[in-house]
């Protein structure tokens, strides 16, 4: 161990941070991330090949979708943002975890029930029925005790901080954490048949449902999967460029201006069905809005490599941090696209949907999480540096070209079928039956699955690199004597 | 500090393990039995992981000395669990 | 300027106060209103709650995930009104627990299903789709015939429905259960049944008279999709004017 792992570590300990907690999270985050990426090819596969539904009731597409759904945003991207959350709030507020050891463990193996109760229950046929909140009563009963224990954990740190200014990392996720816990607990009021019993029926329906279930559900992936993003970005891209965040200022207007407008967008998954036209005006304008905001987080991820653009050439991780705020500004700009009356006529129920969605979560989300990852696990396990930076280009490489196949299949299958639902031949009947649609899908379905499966491997490869990391292996010695990045500086 | 938090949360978690026996027992249908079991089990492997974990400090800081173990259970919040 | 962000930035208690009223307003906005505005739910004739066989159908298709290729809600575009029907109309779904519009279509809109294919039909299709439909993707569902139909406890969720607002007097929580065997009997005596339902459909529906079988209950609720609204005596021109 060299002067500087030493004094990281020593440091570390002396401060009192509680890392083995962070340990755990960023394990269990590698892990579930693995399994969302392993469920999500194989119900790619289910729809190029039905066969594979194997005509068991327990492995159907219509079960294993909410599998990967939950795992790829509860599981692994939650457990990535309790990883970085915990560890941001503890170095940026040079206070350890308040509740002590014994509450972060609860945290932690609470949030493991969880997942586990949730993705069982599906499997089992347990489902409340509403996207990215099928889990039921007792199973969201169970998420909100740990979720009111996780936001006393982080503000009670926040509040022993010795900084007097609170990290702009930290307004983002301390917004993920309060809002996730309104939309929560909003979108899930449910009436149990029996206390002893899974089944529950929602305390609204129709319209209002929708309503209730789309405000949750944008907003899921506004704060869940952006706001708290976003906190990742905003420590960990400074951190490894060796630079400040680019504005100050900008900062302030688009996390208010984030924050606020993102609720307004639900509406924008009900354009042209029956919620109220006036809901729908207003889901529009402000998704299209809210295209400002987020661009401004990309502006002020992106400059703050200002000075330090070189280090994109020689440091993958960070490499992988920076191309995720391209993907995001790219899937910020698609959505409120997507979002217009006109486009949304076309592109609403059709694969292009699907293709926004992993334009964010494995651009954007995934690839954040990664770069985050990456540069943990060395910090955390006390190494110089990760096992091999070269395996982290494969990964950016491989997981790219996946992304991309990802995409543009989607694109193109989602765009054709549009169209071809509302072509009339010239006599003035639709051109195509519905099966006829399904058909011509089926190549993409191929690809997209490719595209997947290139993802999984390159996470695979993350995996390995991690587990050798952590035993203490270096795969480039070289690299280490001529000084090339490995950690970052103390703190 | 810590310490008495460590012994409320093993408390409160102890409890839930008991509610959840008592769901899994009058379970109608396999969903809240396996929720009902998977609290109890949680409960079980946190209680117990907690009881090891304060006996293993008790050792490290028995070896190590009386000034250690008197920081160690100081509690001014400060000091969070150090593990290899 | 007299405010300074700096404020909220050293106070932890201030910035969760912040977020919470800056969160809070959009949702209140859309809302609210859906509640308060009368024209929201449509002024229609027809809409009566599930009947139990239905109600047990219909907690079938959530289970499986339907709804996740399926969506039950037509927009109001020529071609969709051409290849679906009449386009949704929010009353139709107004005791939907929960509603089940649905975001994708891999396979095609349902709302207006009722009515459209046999019972064999669905039948078989459910079994093993491609055997009717070649170039499906829809998984099999075979053991939905093997299933028999559990659903001992239909009053209790009858009634739990009442509370959430579904109109189930008294009569149709007593005969829950017996409605439940009777929709499935044609040669069961079904008139109650139907002044208590009007619009059920009464057969066999697996083609196994001998047992109530999920596959009953499916099919009888894909079979009262989209046919309970009674367009004849309704126009938008009536909520318009409200």
């Amino acid at each position: 161990m060299t002067v500087t792992a030493l004094s990281l570590g020593a440091e570390a300990e002396h401060a009192g941070y509680n890392e083995a907690v962070i340990r755990k999270f960023t394990v269990a985050a590698a892990f579930w991330g693995v399994v969302a990426f392993l469920v999500g090819v194989v119900i790619a596969l289910q729809l190029a090949f039905p066969v594979l539904n194997l005509g068991l009731e327990w492995t159907t597409f219509g079960r294993l979708r909410p599998v990967h759904t939950s795992a790829a945003i509860f599981a692994f991207g939650g457990n990535v943002l309790f990883a970085t959350s915990l560890y941001v709030v503890q170095r940026t507020s040079r206070a350890s975890l308040f509740g002590g050891p014994a509450v972060a463990e609860f945290l932690f193996w609470g949030y493991q029930l969880f997942i586990v109760l949730a993705a069982s229950g599906y499997v089992m046929g347990i489902t409340e029925g509403k996207e990215y909140a099928e889990p039921e009563w007792y199973t969201d009963l169970w998420l909100t005790i740990v979720w009111v224990v996780y936001l006393v954990v982080y503000l009670g740190t926040l509040m022993r901080r010795k900084e007097p200014h609170i990290f702009v990392a930290n307004w983002f996720y301390l917004a993920f954490i309060v809002t996730i816990a309104m939309l929560h607990i909003g979108n899930n009021i449910s009436l149990p048949v029996s206390l002893f019993g899974a089944k529950s029926y929602s305390a609204l329906s129709g319209v209002q449902d929708a309503m209730l279930q789309w405000w949750y559900g944008h907003n899921a992936v506004g704060f869940f999967l952006t706001a708290g993003f976003l906190g990742i970005m905003y420590y960990f891209i400074p951190k490894r460029a060796g630079r400040p965040v680019y504005s100050y200022r900008l900062s302030i207007v688009h996390f208010w201006a984030l924050i606020f407008l993102y609720i307004w967008a639900g509406p924008h998954h009900l354009l042209y069905t029956a919620l109220p036209d006036w809901t729908q005006t207003l889901g529009m304008t402000f998704s299209i809005i809210l295209w400002m905001p987020s661009w401004g987080g990309m502006i002020n991820g992106l400059m703050t490599l200002s000075g330090a653009w070189d280090k994109l050439r020689t440091d993958p991780v960070l490499r992988m941090l920076v191309t995720s705020v391209a993907f995001y500004g790219m899937s910020t700009f698609e959505g409120p696209m997507m979002s217009i009356r006109s486009v949304n006529a076309l592109s609403h129920y059709t694969d292009w949907t699907i293709g926004h969605v992993h334009s964010g979560a494995l651009g954007w989300v995934a690839f954040v999480s990664f770069g985050a990852l990456y540069h943990l696990v060395p910090v955390l396990w006390k190494r110089q540096g990760l096992y091999s930076l070269r395996l982290v280009n494969y990964h950016f490489w491989i997981a790219t070209i996946g992304i991309v196949l990802y995409i543009t299949a989607m694109w193109v299958s989602g765009i054709m079928q549009g169209l071809m639902w509302r072509t009339y031949d010239d006599q003035g009947f639709l051109q195509y039956s519905f099966i006829e649609t399904v058909e011509a899908m089926h190549p993409f379905y191929v690809i997209r699955a490719l595209g997947g499966v290139l993802f999984l491997l390159g996470a695979l490869i993350m995996a390995y690199n991690l587990w050798r990391t952590i035993r203490g292996d270096v795969a480039e010695p070289a690299r280490v004597a001529a000084g090339q990045p490995a950690t970052t500086p103390a703190e | 500090m810590d310490g008495t938090l460590k012994w409320i949360a093993s408390g409160v978690v102890g409890i839930l393990g008991v509610v959840g026996l008592f769901f899994a027992a009058n379970a109608h249908d396999r969903g809240i039995y396996v929720f009902g079991l998977g609290l109890a089990g949680f409960a079980v492997i946190y209680v117990f992981a907690q009881m090891k974990q304060g006996f293993d400090a008790r050792d490290r800081a028995g070896s190590a000395g009386e000034r250690e173990s008197d920081v160690a259970t100081a509690g001014h919040g400060l000091i969070g669990k150090v593990t290899p | 300027m007299a405010f300074r962000h700096e404020t909220i930035e050293k106070n932890s208690l201030l910035l969760l106060v912040g977020i919470l009223v800056a969160v809070s307003i959009g949702g209140l906005v859309e809302m609210v209103p859906l509640f308060t505005i009368g024209q929201t739910i449509e002024d229609v004739k027809g809409i009566r709650p599930y009947s139990p066989l239905e109600l047990a159908g219909r907690n079938i298709y959530i289970r499986e995930g339907c709804y996740l290729c399926h969506s039950q809600q037509i927009r109001t575009f020529r071609d969709e009104v051409d290849r679906y029907g009449h386009y949704s109309i929010a009353a139709e779904s107004k005791y939907d627990h929960p509603f089940q519009w649905g975001s994708k279509r891999t396979g095609p809109d349902l709302a207006r299903v009722g009515g459209k294919y046999s019972n064999d039909w669905h039948v078989a299709h459910l079994v093993d789709p491609r055997s009717v439909v070649p170039g499906s993707v829809m998984p099999s569902y075979p053991f939905l015939v093997e299933h028999t139909l559990d659903f001992a406890e239909v009053a209790d969720h009858l009634r739990t429905l009442r509370t959430l607002g579904v109109p189930y007097d008294d009569a149709m929580i007593a005969n829950a259960t017996a409605d439940l065997n009777a929709q499935a009997n044609p040669d069961a005596d079904t008139a109650a049944l139907l002044q208590r339902y009007p619009k059920a459909v009464v057969a066999d529906f697996d083609g196994d008279p001998k047992r109530l079988t999920e596959m009953d209950a499916l099919v009888a609720y894909l079979q009262v999709l989209g046919t309970m609204a009674d367009f004849s005596t309704y126009s938008l021109g009536n909520d318009a004017k409200k």
